[in-house]
C-alpha cells in the first residue's frame, strides 16, 4: 500500500474513533485548545489519517480508524466541525499495519513541523528573543513555538552541542543538559559561554536531582551569576517553608508525568512555576 | 474476563489496594499481602496486561512497581510498607511505616544499603521519597559514604541537628556589585569577617548566595527578634559598604 491508495474526503467527525490503531496513547487532549485555536484561525493545514478496521466493520457507529492526526480530530470536535479533510484508505487494516502507518506519520510529522517552525520564526526571534511574540506574530500556538526553539537549541547556539554532550558525558540527564545550554546562552542568542556552561555541569554531576533543581532556578533567577554562586544560593535556600496543596487526581498525574519529562520532581515543577511567576510579577 | 486460579477474595485484595484512587475506598491490607495475591496472580497464567484490565488500570506500571519492589526491596522491609496518603500512614505512633512511592525508591537503592537507609528516614522522620532519591543518587554520583551522604541530605533539607542556619535576605548584585563579581569562596571569606564583627557567638560557616547571606552556627542564636533585626541591618549594612 501507498499514499496513491489514500483518497482525499471530507468525513463526518462523528463516524471517526481512535484507539486501535494509535501510537501516541498519552493525554491526546493536552494542549489541545492552543491547536483548537490554531485550526480556527487558520484552518486544518494538513488532513488526518482514516482506514477501517475489524472493529469499524463491526461497528453501526463508526466508518473509519484513525491512522494519524488524532488531537486534530479532537480539536475539530471541540470547535463544533461536522466534517474534517481525511485522506482514506478504503481498505480493512490489521492492528500492526495501521500502527506502521501511524507511527510513521507521527515520526516525520514531529520532525518536519518543528524544522519548519524553527525556520519561520528563526530570525524574528534572534531579534526579539521573545516566544510569546513569536506565537502572537506568525499565529503559531505558544507551546509550539516553545517546543521548537528547544529543538533547535542546539543548532543555534554556537558551541551548544558541545556543551550538551560535555553534560550528557557526566550523566547529566537530557532535559537538564538542555537547560544548561539555555542558561550559559550569550545575549547575541547565538553562541554560549561555554566555560560557564561546563562549571555549571561539573557542579550538578555531584549534586541529587532535587539540588540540581534548586541550582537550575537560581541560576535562572540570576543569570549573571556563576556556577559555584548558584550552588551556593541553591543550599542557602534549604529553609523554606513547606505548604502543602491538593490535586485532582488528573492534575496530579500529569504533573507527575511533566515532571518525569523534566527529570525533575513535582514539588520542584511547582516551585519553578511559581518562582517565574513571581519573577514576572517582579515581586522578588 | 475473569482471573485464572485465585479467589475472588484474592481479586478483591488486589481491587481495593492497587490503583484505587478514584474508588473513594482506603487501601485496606498490607502490602505483603497484596504482592502475595499478585503473585499467584502472576503464576497462574495471568499477564500483567490481563491483570490490569481486570482491576480497571490504565496501565502496567503500577503492578510493575510491585514486582520490582517484591524482588528488590529488602524482604525484612516489605512488612513496614504501607499505602494511603502520607497523612495516613503520618499518624502511626511508632513512625515505623514508610509510603508505597517511599518503598518504591528505596528499593532502588543497593540492598546492602537499604536497612540503614530505612533507619535513617525513620529516625528523622522523613516522610517524603525525595529524600530517599537524594540519597540513592548520591550514593551512584560521589564518592561520599553513606554517612557523609544522610548529613548532606539533611543539611540540605533544612533537618541537620549538628548545625543551625540564620538567613538574612540580600541582594547582592545590587547591593554590592563588587562582591558579586568574586568567586565563592572569597565571598565567603569576606562575609565570614564581616558577620564575626556584629555577632559574638561562633560561627561554622558563611554563605554568602546572591539573595540570602546564610550563618552557620553549632547553637540556635539565642537573640531576641529585636536583636535580630539590628543583625541583619547592621550586616546588610556591611555588606552595602564594602568597598576593599
Amino acid at each position: 500500500m501507498s499514499i496513491s491508495d489514500f483518497e482525499y474526503k471530507e468525513i463526518d467527525v462523528e463516524r471517526i474513533t481512535t484507539g486501535v490503531f494509535q501510537v501516541r496513547d498519552k493525554n491526546p487532549a493536552k494542549n489541545i485548545e492552543p491547536l483548537a485555536a490554531g485550526i480556527k484561525n487558520m484552518g486544518l493545514l494538513q488532513p488526518i489519517g482514516l482506514a477501517k478496521s475489524k472493529e469499524t466493520e463491526k461497528s453501526d457507529k463508526y466508518d473509519y480508524e484513525i491512522l494519524w492526526g488524532q488531537r486534530r480530530h479532537l480539536a475539530f470536535k471541540r470547535l463544533g466541525e461536522e466534517k474534517i479533510p481525511a485522506l482514506v484508505l478504503d481498505k480493512v487494516l490489521t492492528k500492526p499495519q495501521g500502527k506502521k502507518y501511524a507511527l510513521q506519520e507521527n515520526l516525520i510529522r514531529e520532525d518536519m513541523s518543528r524544522s519548519d517552525v524553527w525556520n519561520t520564526i528563526r530570525e524574528f526571534y534572534l531579534e526579539f528573543e521573545d516566544p510569546a511574540k513569536c506565537a502572537d506574530e506568525f499565529g503559531i500556538p505558544l507551546p509550539i513555538v516553545k517546543d521548537a526553539l528547544k529543538a533547535n537549541l542546539l543548532e543555534r547556539i554556537d558551541g551548544g552541542k558541545e556543551l550538551f554532550e560535555f553534560a550528557l558525558s557526566l550523566d547529566i540527564p537530557k532535559a537538564t543538559a538542555f537547560k544548561i545550554v539555555d542558561i550559559v546562552k550569550n545575549p547575541d542568542n547565538t553562541s554560549a559561554n561555554i566555560k560557564k556552561g561546563q562549571s555549571l555541569c561539573k557542579v550538578l554531576s555531584t549534586e541529587s536531582t532535587q539540588m540540581r533543581n534548586k541550582v537550575i532556578a537560581a541560576a535562572k533567577r540570576t543569570p549573571n551569576g556563576d556556577a559555584k554562586g548558584w550552588l551556593a544560593q541553591a543550599k542557602a535556600e534549604k529553609n523554606y517553608k513547606k505548604r502543602n496543596i491538593e490535586l485532582e487526581e488528573v492534575f496530579d498525574n500529569a504533573l507527575k508525568e511533566l515532571a518525569d519529562k523534566l527529570g525533575s520532581t513535582p514539588e520542584n515543577v511547582i516551585l519553578d512555576t511559581v518562582l517565574e511567576l513571581l519573577e514576572s510579577e517582579e515581586l522578588i | 474476563m475473569a482471573l485464572k486460579g485465585i479467589t475472588q477474595k484474592e481479586v478483591f485484595v488486589l481491587d481495593r489496594n492497587i490503583g484505587n484512587q478514584d474508588s473513594g475506598f482506603s487501601a485496606q491490607n498490607t502490602f505483603e499481602e497484596v504482592i502475595k495475591a499478585l503473585t499467584k496472580a502472576v503464576d497462574k497464567g495471568n499477564t500483567l496486561d490481563d491483570i490490569a484490565l481486570h482491576l480497571n488500570l490504565e496501565a502496567t506500571t503500577m503492578l510493575y512497581r510491585h514486582i520490582y519492589i517484591r524482588d528488590n526491596l529488602d524482604d525484612k522491609l516489605h512488612k513496614f510498607v504501607r499505602y494511603g496518603s502520607s497523612e495516613e500512614y503520618k499518624n502511626d505512633k511508632k513512625g515505623i511505616f514508610i509510603g508505597f512511592q517511599m518503598a518504591n525508591e528505596l528499593s532502588r537503592v543497593p540492598k546492602n544499603e537499604q536497612n540503614r537507609v530505612y533507619k535513617f528516614i525513620v529516625k528523622n522522620k522523613l516522610k517524603g521519597w525525595n529524600e530517599i532519591k537524594s540519597v540513592r543518587e548520591l550514593l551512584e554520583r560521589t564518592n561520599l559514604n553513606i554517612n557523609e551522604i544522610f548529613e548532606k541530605v539533611l543539611s540540605e533539607s533544612g533537618k541537620s541537628d549538628k548545625s543551625y542556619s540564620h538567613t538574612i535576605p540580600i541582594n547582592l548584585e545590587d547591593d554590592s556589585p563588587k562582591l558579586f563579581k568574586m568567586d565563592q569562596d572569597s565571598k565567603n571569606k569576606i562575609a565570614m569577617k564581616l558577620v564575626k564583627k556584629h555577632l559574638k557567638e561562633p560561627v561554622l560557616e558563611v554563605n554568602l548566595a546572591y539573595t540570602i547571606l546564610e550563618i552557620v552556627t553549632n547553637k540556635r542564636l539565642k537573640l531576641s527578634t529585636s536583636d535580630l533585626i539590628i543583625l541583619n541591618e547592621k550586616i546588610t549594612e556591611e555588606i552595602k559598604g564594602y568597598k576593599k
